[in-house]
């Protein structure tokens, strides 16, 4: 009786073993790689467009018909009209910079509407064949002065955010919103809806990659929503990489793209945007990613690409330290339960930019 | 299955009421702690100024949890096995070999050496790592002071509390960076005959301590140490021996993540939070020799095998 018992728990044990080594998994971000390089893409009857790099989601791509979630400050479309499509097209940009000018085919065209500064509409004949489509603000490659806020770790604390983003709204010279994730409780479609709505109070879009609690429900509802978790984008002389660690890890497929950015970003301004630290300044909570030798070696590359800023979330206070020699901000002022304790509360991070540094980081608490 | 769910209750339907309520009070003790540990962590947001009792005590918790669940089906099924602990000889060399899978790093195999001396209550243990398909290596030296318990030769009972120390060197030289760490700890074993006839043959495991990491980058312009970070050191864990001194096997679960395993990869919320797994064993074949092995689940799959020549106290 008893060696039969004995033999029941060996066989339990061997499936709980092995439940374990699928838990255990090596990449649990892979998915999201797959989901990324499916992001900009769509081809129908209306013919077919490409978003380069991915950096805007396809709402919707019908004959005479896109919508654009915009990602970055600017996108350039390659768009193929089908022969039969109709030559009357309009473009919905939604999460764009309130200046934002639409080009296509080398020509300007004025938007029809803008209900909100950070949505637009234009309206455009175009003829069967290739098109090129660039939306960007006029001082996309300017020099010059100019900000950009970080916000992060909403997560459930979406019903009193619009007191941030009254707050913010007041900024003046932000081009733009960063966030290192967590803007939703539980990832859910409704929280991302109720999160973008919110955001439509401000004047200036925002540019974010998720944190772990945007892996509490169906993990591609990000993806959906927003588009890619990990991107690069240029505005003025900065480049802006935002990498996926929702998982306390990086994908191996995503280091070989932070190399190409890290490459194109040596010699300028780069901030590189992930959720979780790569280390957490108070090493016994551990608020970082799960192993030590991956800190490192990520670390080591971003130094040796003179990375000028790296942002985070995760950790609801306000820390400013540096790692591997570079500056680093943990920012998870949204609102989501905060640290206690440590006198910060709710806040946002208004970084000044000067051509080809970082000049500043103000902390402005919101309570 | 009795036992899994209510610790103990594997022991109470073999009709040991005693022993069963040692392990429930056991578990509501583990239970108890991850409530308070736990609540307080999560009530304070995790907050530096109260994480290292608040994280120490819930995850004590977790281990006093979960682990009677093992000795509550082991004697539940065995009753007990006349199974006292391995020899502990006064030097031991070993050499080995470990496969790590870590789809972060190019390295896959290493060979290993270890040589552990027994200088009365001091134990100095020195092990490397090597990688034979890339510029990976790890040293370590370990002392360890024995507190309670014997530390030689054939013992009857291999309960022991050990001040631990450590200190470690590990280069990463194809990534650029190297990583000194030391560490502080009190670790312990426990024979379970000593807490009920039906345990024995069987032991737990515990550590708890604090280390610390110095990071190093190949990077023009950075120092030696350039971050330095704090770790919380908590380990526990179940084994048996093998009847005849020949050895033992245990499951364990590390929480520190700066080793080849590091903290599990896990989907959802919790990622970068757990440990690794683990699961060592060896087995004397005669006298002076043992075959050992050790395997660990966490961002990477360890496996590692070795042999040991032990010397002297047997």
């Amino acid at each position: 009786m008893r060696w039969a018992v004995m033999r029941w728990a060996v066989m339990r044990w061997g499936l709980v073993g092995c439940a374990l080594l699928v838990v255990g998994c090596l990449r649990p971000a892979e998915e999201q790689v797959e989901l990324d390089r499916s992001v900009g893409k769509a081809e129908g009857e209306a013919g077919r467009v490409v978003v380069a790099d991915g950096l805007a989601r396809i709402e919707q791509f019908a004959p005479g018909a896109l919508e654009l979630w915009v990602g970055a400050p600017a996108i350039d479309v390659e768009l193929t009209v089908a022969e039969g499509a109709p030559t009357r097209w309009t473009l919905t940009g939604r999460n764009v910079l309130s200046d934002a000018a639409l080009t296509v085919d080398g020509a300007e065209i004025e938007p029809s509407s803008r209900p909100v500064p950070t949505e637009a509409t234009w309206s455009f004949e175009l003829a069967p064949g290739d098109h090129r489509v660039r939306l960007a603000p006029p001082d996309i490659d300017a020099v010059g002065a100019w900000r950009f806020a970080v916000l992060s770790d909403v997560q459930e604390a979406i019903g009193e955010v619009g007191d941030i983003t009254a707050e913010l709204a007041t900024e003046r010279d932000v081009r733009f919103l960063v966030s290192a994730g967590d803007i939703t409780d539980m990832g859910a479609a409704s929280e991302y809806r109720r999160f973008a709505a919110e955001m439509r109070a401000l004047p200036f879009p925002f540019y974010a990659t998720p944190g772990n609690h945007e892996r509490g429900e169906d993990e591609r509802n990000w993806t959906r929503a927003l588009g890619r978790a990990n991107y690069s984008f240029t505005f003025r002389d900065a480049r802006f990489s935002f990498v996926d660690s929702s998982f306390a890890t990086i994908d191996p497929t995503v280091y070989g793209w932070l190399d190409d950015w890290l490459a194109a970003g040596e010699g300028g301004l780069h901030v590189v945007t992930t959720h979780i630290p790569i280390m957490d300044p108070v090493g016994l909570r551990g608020g970082q990613f799960r192993s030590r030798k991956e800190a490192g070696k990520l670390l080591t590359r971003l130094a040796r690409s003179s990375v000028d800023l790296v942002l985070f979330g995760h950790v609801h206070s306000y820390y400013a330290f540096t790692l591997a020699g570079i500056p680093a901000f943990i920012s998870g002022g949204g609102g989501g339960l905060p640290e206690r304790l440590d006198g910060v509360g709710r806040h946002y991070l208004v970084v000044e930019v000067d051509p080809g540094e970082i000049t500043g980081a103000r902390l402005v608490r919101v309570d | 299955m009795p036992g899994v769910l209510i610790h103990g209750s594997g022991h109470y339907v073999a009709g040991d009421g005693e022993t069963a309520a040692e392990l429930l009070i056991a578990q509501g003790v583990g239970l108890g702690m991850i409530v308070v540990g736990g609540g307080v962590l999560a009530a304070s947001g995790a907050s530096r100024r109260l994480i290292g009792v608040t994280s120490t005590v819930a995850l004590s918790g977790v281990g006093l949890f979960f682990v009677p669940m093992l000795p509550d089906i082991y004697g539940a099924a065995t009753g007990g096995r006349d199974a006292p602990p391995a020899r502990l000889p006064r030097l031991t060399a070993r050499l080995g070999y470990a496969w790590v899978y870590d789809p972060q790093f190019a390295y896959d195999h290493f060979s290993t050496v270890g040589l552990d001396a027994r200088l009365g209550p001091v134990t100095l243990a020195s092990s490397a790592w090597i990688a034979l398909d890339d510029d990976n290596a790890r040293l370590r030296q370990r002392v360890d002071y024995r507190l309670l318990g014997d530390n030689l030769g054939p013992l009857d009972d291999g309960s022991a509390l050990d001040v631990q120390t450590a200190v470690t060197w590990h280069r990463y030289g194809t990534d650029g960076f190297s990583v000194l760490s030391g560490e502080l700890a009190l670790d312990g074993r426990y024979d379970l005959r000593n807490l009920s006839p039906t345990l024995d043959g069987s032991f737990v495991i515990g550590a708890l301590g604090w280390g610390m990491e110095f990071y190093t980058y190949d990077v023009p312009g950075l120092g030696f140490a350039e971050d330095i970070a704090e770790m919380l050191l908590l380990r526990f864990g179940w084994g048996l021996y093998f009847a005849g001194r020949r050895g033992e096997l245990s499951v364990y679960y590390d929480h520190r993540k700066d080793g080849f395993a590091a903290g599990l990869g896990t989907k959802g919320l919790g990622g970068g939070i757990p440990g690794h797994l683990g699961l060592a064993a060896d087995f004397a074949i005669d006298e002076r020799w043992v075959i050992d092995l050790d395997l660990q689940v966490g961002s990477a799959y360890v496996a590692g095998v070795g042999v040991r020549y032990r010397y002297g106290g047997l």
